[in-house]
């Protein structure tokens, strides 16, 4: 069993934040030609994406989108009880980088904090998980923090691949709460959820190397390329997802008519038509953000709520169907309402943390390796 | 669905001309059978025949036959 439905929990905010650096999909013309990249827009979607420059890493995304969300909470880092960061781009190979947040936002001692491994499904499982740590009564309020930046895969301007142009770098923060506590306010509050993997996939999307794009990390290594099997992920996505909404809709006793919105991982046009068609979804209630922001990996579910709010006159209480499928293999389905006004717009920043470059740390290390290798010649 | 209309379905996958494909044709020498040509004759498989094609099998094929054997 992989679902549940947790009532009296809810999304009280979320936020996203991109980079300020956009790059136009049509730039790649001069390395391409004019068709190749008029075709990849057409296949893809990604019309603009937003990329970091050499010293943000997807943490110093998600921290920004953080401290607005709890802000616009009226929370301090004394309200929060767990620091959950969702990357496959962590800022070091160890410790987990939800601790560089927990210092960062000034979260308190009593926190529950560790990182996930996991990509374009982050959404649905990260939900869950901080769900099921609420309804346990381990915390009462968690944040959760979903962030990847790619565009690692910049080694040389003249080696770009296709994938250069797919994935956009964005950070989120939500704040998922207990509301059985708040005055018995939006008690009926219910998020529902399944979750399904197949580890018979792991190599179907797969960066055999690890540490990529760390903050220290960042181009220096030369087999940070990814593999991903474009044929096998598209047929995974379009066969499983609709088989896991039929599931959904029976075990919850849903129908389309129940949300306002069908929210999917933007993994690129193609996928998004496809589902679209088999779901038998009007084309305005899937809302896409690929165009403008890319394939924002595990954090575009939240980026394509919030930029969909950010253009549209949404209702004061929106019912989502989020939907997402990757890396794993795993694909995953949830369902909540949220409050419009807890529904922050884009963020975009060039903040990044200094004090993470760790200048003193580094030069001691450089120093022990000094020795040793002086230890060595004798 | 007969050969014919097999053969049929692969040139409307790949956006050619009637009578443009035979059995025979190698698909690497055809500049449509892209990327999307492919995702497309994914979904027809799918949709016509409830099969599914990894692409390990695609990159298996070499001509227009090897393609519409599992169209049944």
């Amino acid at each position: 069993m992989s679902s549940a439905s947790f009532e009296g929990i809810k999304i009280s905010g979320m936020a996203c934040a991109v980079p300020k650096d956009v790059i136009y999909t049509e730039y790649y013309k001069k390395y391409f030609g004019d068709s190749e990249v008029e075709k990849f827009i057409k296949t893809s979607g990604v019309k603009t994406r937003y990329i970091t420059d050499q010293k943000q890493t997807a943490s110093d995304l998600c921290y920004v989108a953080a401290k607005k969300v709890m802000e616009h909470n009226g929370y301090t880092g004394d309200d929060i009880d767990a620091c959950v960061f969702i990357t496959q781009m962590p800022d070091y190979a160890m410790p987990a980088t939800a601790f560089v947040l927990h210092k960062r936002l000034g979260l308190k001692e009593n926190c529950v904090v560790f990182d996930i491994n996991l990509g374009c499904s982050a959404f649905p499982n990260g939900i869950s998980i901080l769900a099921s740590m609420i309804k346990s009564g381990l915390i009462n309020k968690g944040l959760l923090l979903i962030g990847d930046s790619q565009s690692y895969r910049f080694k040389k301007e003249e080696e770009m691949i296709h994938d250069n142009m797919l994935f956009g770098d964005s950070g989120s923060a939500c704040i998922i709460e207990n509301t059985d506590k708040n005055n018995g306010e939006d008690c009926s509050s219910v998020i529902n959820s399944i979750i399904k993997s197949d580890g018979n996939g792991f190599d179907t999307i797969i960066t055999p190397y690890p540490t990529l794009n760390g903050r220290l990390t960042y181009k220096k290594s030369d087999s940070f390329f990814s593999y991903m099997n474009g044929i096998d992920v598209f047929l995974f996505a379009i066969t499983k997802v609709p088989k896991l909404f039929k599931e959904f809709y029976k075990k919850f006793n849903y129908s389309s008519d129940d949300f306002d919105y069908f929210i999917f991982h933007q993994a690129n046009v193609m996928i998004l038509n496809q589902l679209e068609k088999r779901l038998k979804l009007p084309e305005e209630k899937v809302p896409r953000s690929i165009e403008r922001y890319g394939n924002t990996d595990g954090a575009s579910i939240p980026m394509t709520i919030v930029d969909l709010c950010e253009r549209e006159n949404v209702s004061d209480k929106v019912k989502f169907a989020a939907a997402a499928f990757g890396i794993g293999l795993n694909w995953a389905i949830i369902s909540f309402e949220m409050d419009k006004k807890d529904i922050l717009p884009v963020i975009y920043t060039d903040d990044y943390y200094e004090d993470g470059y760790l200048e003193d740390i580094l030069e001691e290390i450089k120093g022990k390796k000094k020795k040793k290798n002086n230890e060595n010649d004798i | 669905m007969t050969e014919k209309e097999k053969i049929s379905l692969m040139e409307e996958i790949m956006d050619l001309d009637e009578g443009t494909l035979t059995l025979d044709s190698v698909l690497d020498d055809i500049d449509e059978w892209d990327s999307v040509a492919i995702l497309s004759y994914i979904t027809e498989v799918l949709d016509k025949f409830g099969k599914t094609v990894k692409g390990s099998e695609v990159k298996k094929f070499v001509t227009v036959k090897d393609a519409i054997e599992i169209m049944q």
